[in-house]
């Protein structure tokens, strides 16, 4: 054996394993959620790094309620408002971030017409109106524009407030996985751009708003734990060449922040 | 060593890491020449093993307390995830800064955190621990001599 202390390694692994496995346990659990949040927290020290302040806002009892569920409502959940860093006003939001946000289709615009027949069973009420909603994609981090969202109460029921942001008010997103990138993990996220901000993929016919890149935003980001695999920065290069703008930081778990936001930024190019 | 000792949540994930970081040892097993011995690839495992472990329970306990500290820094007590409260001084952050220390000083100790480090990627590691294998292989020290 090359190694003579593997032995001993393999030893006290096991045991290590053995004594901690409920900690371990609960840890593991919670481990891809903390992962999101940690991701979410990258995406708001992005927009700090590039001159905007920041202010959590909706905390509940001063603590900051990610959201894990696609069927809450975006009032019920905390988020970070972005301000104008020329303004000094405390209420000039120029755009939020918010967690696992839903998303309407870029695609398929919601008709907007009223519901018809009021007099209709509450049950039956909710099932024609969640026919009405256009079709959602949920996206773990979503940039939208201030106020398009509606800032309602906590515990406030809904009524005919959408919960979803417009794909127009969707400025940018980050997708969060704990995995080594591979190919069809891109060709996923692509979907997902695809879906919700065709403008990033080079479509003609769809242009990227001309103040994204003053406000100094991030494309569309898939943030991974781990490194990419060979065969993904090839598809990468591949992107680049398309003009399609989309943006991977890697090893979030394993990469000090100022390297993962240097990446967030764009101001460290990634090998590939 | 048995992966059952492994939480069950994150099994899976060991796995499908080990099968493609075992399809990685004979690709580069290949590329170095190294016809890959035996006893090379219990140490990578235990290296690979450890590397994952690290990854999950010291570095994501790292980041998580940089989280936490972020949001101290904007008045922000902790973080709410469905039902499970996230703070500094919560008794699962107490408990996983315990068990990060405790893995931490384990791989300080067995004198493999070069191989284990996230500045040596898991493609060099495995690289450098079979050219030590191959370096004192008596295979390979007869063929020296011949």
């Amino acid at each position: 054996m090359a190694l003579s202390s593997t032995a001993r390694l393999t030893r006290d692994i096991s045991d290590f394993l053995a004594r901690h496995q409920t900690e371990l346990a609960d840890i593991a659990a919670h481990s891809t959620n903390v992962f999101e949040a940690m991701c979410f927290v990258l995406f708001a020290r992005h927009y700090e790094r590039e001159g905007y302040a920041l202010q959590p806002k909706n905390l509940d009892s001063g603590r900051f309620r990610f959201r894990y569920s696609t069927n809450g409502h975006p009032w019920n959940f905390s988020y970070f408002a972005v301000l104008d860093p020329n303004s000094g006003e405390e209420d000039d939001v120029l755009f939020e971030i918010r967690h696992n946000q839903k998303v309407e289709c870029a695609w398929i615009k919601d008709d907007g017409s009223p519901d018809e027949e009021e007099e209709k069973e509450e049950k039956e009420e909710k099932e024609e109106k969640e026919e009405k909603d256009p079709p959602l994609f949920a996206v773990d981090i979503a940039v939208v524009e201030a106020g398009n969202l509606p800032i309602l109460l906590r515990g406030h029921p809904r009524g005919t407030e959408r919960t979803w942001a417009e794909s127009s008010g969707l400025i940018t997103f980050g997708e969060a996985k704990k995995l080594k990138a591979y190919p069809m993990l891109l060709a996923q996220f692509l979907g997902i751009v695809h879906e919700v901000k065709p403008e990033f993929l080079g479509l003609p016919g769809h242009e990227v708003h001309s103040d994204f890149d003053k406000h100094r935003h991030p494309p569309p980001t898939l943030l991974t734990s781990d490194h990419l695999t060979a065969g993904t920065r090839r598809v990468l290069r591949s992107f680049q060449a398309r003009h399609i703008r989309v943006r991977v930081v890697e090893g979030v778990l394993l990469l000090s922040e100022a390297h993962l936001l240097d990446l967030l930024a764009g101001k460290r190019v990634m090998p590939v | 060593m048995s992966e059952n000792l492994l939480p069950y949540a994150v099994r899976d994930r060991y796995r499908y890491y080990m099968d493609y970081m075992g399809d990685r040892v004979y690709e580069i097993a290949l590329e170095e020449k190294i016809p890959e011995p035996r006893e090379a690839r219990a140490d990578i495992e235990m290296v690979l093993l450890v590397r994952f472990l690290n990854e999950y329970f010291v570095l994501g306990f790292e980041n998580y307390q940089r989280m936490l500290e972020y949001m101290e820094g904007k008045h922000v007590e902790g973080i709410l995830i469905g039902r499970t409260e996230f703070a500094k001084t919560s008794a699962f952050t107490r408990a996983w800064s315990q068990v990060a220390d405790e893995l931490k000083q384990l791989i300080v100790q067995s004198g493999l955190r070069r191989y284990i480090d996230p500045s040596t990627s898991a493609d060099e590691a495995i690289r450098a621990l079979l050219r030590l294998h191959s370096d004192s292989s008596p295979e390979r020290t007869d063929h020296g001599t011949q």
